[in-house]
């Protein structure tokens, strides 16, 4: 009811969306790099993601002093308890940023034409993710419209599903590839891994924005 | 010692009502920061009404009463004065004139809003019409109640409403220029919405008084204040920043009070 | 079945009661009223008692209450005042009020007496002095007992707030308490005023009577209520008439005094 509360509400808002323009920038940065191959701009990458950890605490800290001071009811006490149980997703996504940054490195220009093919569809997968990372972007800074929100969340959706498919696709033909070849090629099998963790990314992407749903226009946490 | 941030001082404070033989309050040591909000909290008969009551030495009008220790009030250059030790009438007004009180039930004077406002202005000694005009219109804008009452200043302030009334006791102490405002539960007595209104004057207030207030409301005392003193059988029991009492108390009392486990 | 029957006869018993009750203060007023309406005439209101009217016994007996007032008025209001903020409830204030209600219940001609003793007997005979001085012994404890409890009745958070605000004791008083206080205090004046302006006893033998009109405080005083006394135990016709207009105009003052207290009561929100 007070303006203070009203305040310490957009920071935890507009902390969140900040780490997620983080992630988002550590994305596309990442995209460049494995576009280019260029393992030297891969340090570039994991810059943003150096102070994810101190910003989550921050939001966690919040958070924990409007529960603290303001007993939050309703719509607020919705919102607190989504964005607190988001920032630990945020970690998460953070994590795999790193660790798929670590593993791509065996992207380089030495490395083997099919590799470097099939990495190049695997970064429709990155794609999807950033326009994820947008929506969700959006749908926090959108707080009234509620056909809005239930949009971006489709769009969101549609963006998990395309990279479901995407994934399935280059399984599948790696896998054909390998039976024809007779050959079992460890390090594809590898990159099939690294890539399908990345899309982990986006399903904590569908989760945060189903809290946020929650948050704002009702339902089951 | 440089306390330009602390406005008032309280030191081993004892008090004992008359007629009484046990202290209702015992070894208090509070201080009180500038331009900040300071609540009490505490069970009924924890003594957070007694000791705010000594803060304006409004016990006196009722004789009997002993107190120990020291209340210092400090001025603007720094100088300390012991408002225990003032026994002249003249002091006391002076004191009372920097301390202003607001109580639990709206106490609206019976004459005009206007004469309501200047009261205090003209027991001050003001005789310039214009001043207190002037005055009188900035005490009611600061106490957000203006709009409400700039067609009707010359109706009796008894026909305004509860919550209307208690910001007009509120414009009343503060057209003195207070350098601290006690509140003595200042919205129990109010419906949610006035008592809204009420907080938001007092979170505004700050920026020209310190503001200490008692409530027995836990969660006005954590929405409004910047530092909370716990109280409980005329003990204070902690004292911290707000975020801190609240989140993470030091005292096992404390705790349970904050929690509901004990009333 | 017993409970009902119980109830019904309560309930009938008390109804009748009230009914009786009622029934003899209209006997009492149309009686009253009747009589004395067909014993009034013009020249009722503008011939003195020697001539058979009661001009001067109303200016008489106003003009005493009033006397009364201006003393009893005053000193019972400060001690009314002294009493509630002041004394800080002590032994001298309990006696005070204990006294005050004794005072209360005294009986009228008591007093009469007493005032006969001490401003009759030693200044040579009947005079105004000694009946307004009597009024006033009558009034003084009724005001100091309203004014107290009407003060009794002003929050003390009223007080404290203009304590706060740095007022001293007397201005607090004065500007705030009696203020807040104003309307009942002065339906407690009103209506001691009314208690004492049909009063016979005091009168009596203090400033008695006089058939003419006069102003002189130290001779015997025109009182309406003496009259009534001695009028109705006339033989002639006449005296009689008039004892009944007499009565039924000093019926009529008490009563228009009460209704005017009770207006002034009557803005309670």
């Amino acid at each position: 009811m007070l303006n203070k509360n009203e305040q310490k509400l957009r920071e935890v808002r507009e902390k969140t969306a900040e780490i997620l323009e983080d992630l988002m920038i550590s994305q596309k940065l990442a995209l460049q790099a494995i576009e280019a191959c260029d393992s030297k701009s891969f340090e570039q990458v994991k810059v943003p993601l150096k102070t994810i950890n101190k910003k989550v605490d921050d939001v966690d800290n919040l958070i924990l002093s409007i529960f603290a001071l303001y007993s939050p009811e309703a719509r607020d006490l919705r919102e607190m308890v989504a964005f607190l149980k988001m920032t630990s997703s945020l970690q998460r996504i953070a994590m795999n940023e790193k660790n798929y940054m670590k593993n791509m490195e065996i992207c380089n220009p030495e490395s083997g034409e099919d590799m470097r093919r099939v990495i190049k569809e695997s970064l429709s997968i990155n794609r999807c993710t950033i326009k994820a990372l947008e929506y969700t972007v959006e749908m926090i800074h959108e707080t009234e419209d509620k056909d809005k929100l239930k949009d971006l969340a489709s769009k969101i959706d549609v963006e998990n599903s395309k990279t479901d498919d995407i994934y399935s696709l280059i399984e599948k033909d790696t896998l054909q590839r390998m039976h024809k070849d007779h050959l079992i090629n460890e390090e594809m099998l590898n990159l099939l891994k690294y890539i399908r963790k990345n899309s982990k990314i986006i399903d904590r992407l569908e989760d945060i924005s189903s809290r946020l749903i929650f948050a704002r226009i009702g339902g089951k946490l | 010692m440089a306390k330009n941030n602390i406005i008032m001082d309280i030191k081993d404070f004892d008090f004992t009502y008359a007629g009484v033989d046990d202290p209702s309050l015992k070894k208090i040591n509070l201080p009180i920061e500038k331009n900040k909000i300071t609540a009490m909290i505490g069970p009924s008969g924890c003594g957070k009404s007694t000791l705010l009551r000594a803060m304006n030495r409004i016990h006196d009008l009722y004789p009997g009463n002993t107190y120990e220790g020291e209340i210092n009030l400090y001025g603007s250059e720094g100088e300390k004065q012991n408002i225990l030790e003032l026994k002249k009438e003249n002091d006391f007004i002076k004191l009372r004139q920097k301390v202003g009180m607001i109580f639990q039930k709206p106490t609206p004077f019976p004459m005009s809003i206007f004469d309501n406002v200047a009261y205090g202005l003209k027991l001050a000694g003001i005789k310039d019409k214009v001043e207190i005009e002037e005055r009188v219109k900035k005490a009611l804008k600061d106490a957000a109640i203006w709009k409400e009452t700039k067609d009707r200043l010359n109706k009796s302030a008894l026909g305004l409403s509860g919550g209307q009334q208690q910001r007009l006791c509120i414009a009343r102490a503060v057209a003195l220029k207070p350098e601290v405002l006690l509140f003595d539960e200042p919205t129990s007595a109010l419906d949610p919405i006035s008592t809204g209104a009420i907080e938001e004057l007092i979170a505004e207030l700050k920026k020209d008084v310190s503001v200490v207030i008692v409530t027995h409301n836990m969660q006005q005392a954590s929405r409004l204040s910047d530092y909370t003193a716990f109280m409980y059988l005329g003990d204070l029991i902690e004292y911290d920043k707000t975020e801190n009492i609240f989140l993470n108390p030091s005292e096992k009392l404390t705790e349970d009070y904050i929690t509901g486990r004990f009333g | 079945m017993n409970r009902l029957l119980l109830n019904k006869i309560i309930l009938i018993l008390s109804t009748l009661s009230a009914v009786i009750g009622i029934g003899f203060l209209f006997w009492i007023l149309i009686t009253l009223s009747y009589k004395g309406i067909t014993s009034l005439h013009f020249s009722t209101f503008t011939n003195d008692l020697v001539g058979g009217g009661i001009r001067n016994l109303l200016v008489g007996q106003f003009t005493m209450a009033l006397m009364a007032s201006a003393i009893a008025v005053p000193l019972g209001m400060m001690a009314g005042i002294y009493l509630r903020e002041y004394s800080n409830n002590g032994k001298l204030a309990s006696v005070i009020r204990n006294l005050s209600d004794v005072m209360m219940s005294a009986p009228s001609i008591v007093i009469g007496v007493f005032v006969f003793a001490l401003f009759v007997d030693p200044f040579g005979g009947y005079n105004s002095w000694a009946g307004i001085v009597a009024l006033a012994i009558m009034m003084i404890p009724i005001i100091i007992s309203t004014t107290d409890n009407m003060l009794a009745l002003v929050p003390k958070e009223l007080r404290e707030a203009g304590i706060a605000l740095g007022g001293s004791k007397h201005k607090i008083i004065l500007q705030i308490v009696i203020k807040a206080a104003k309307v009942g205090i002065t339906t407690g004046v009103l209506l001691s005023f009314a208690r004492i302006i049909g009063e016979t006893a005091p009168l009596l033998f203090t400033s008695a009577n006089n058939q003419f009109f006069t102003m002189d405080l130290t001779e015997q005083f025109p009182s309406l209520t003496v009259s009534i006394y001695n009028l109705a135990t006339y033989p002639d016709a006449e005296s009689r008439e008039l004892a009944w207009a007499a009565a039924f105009v000093l019926t009529m003052i008490v009563l228009c005094i009460n209704l005017l207290g009770r207006y002034m009561t009557r803005n309670k929100k």
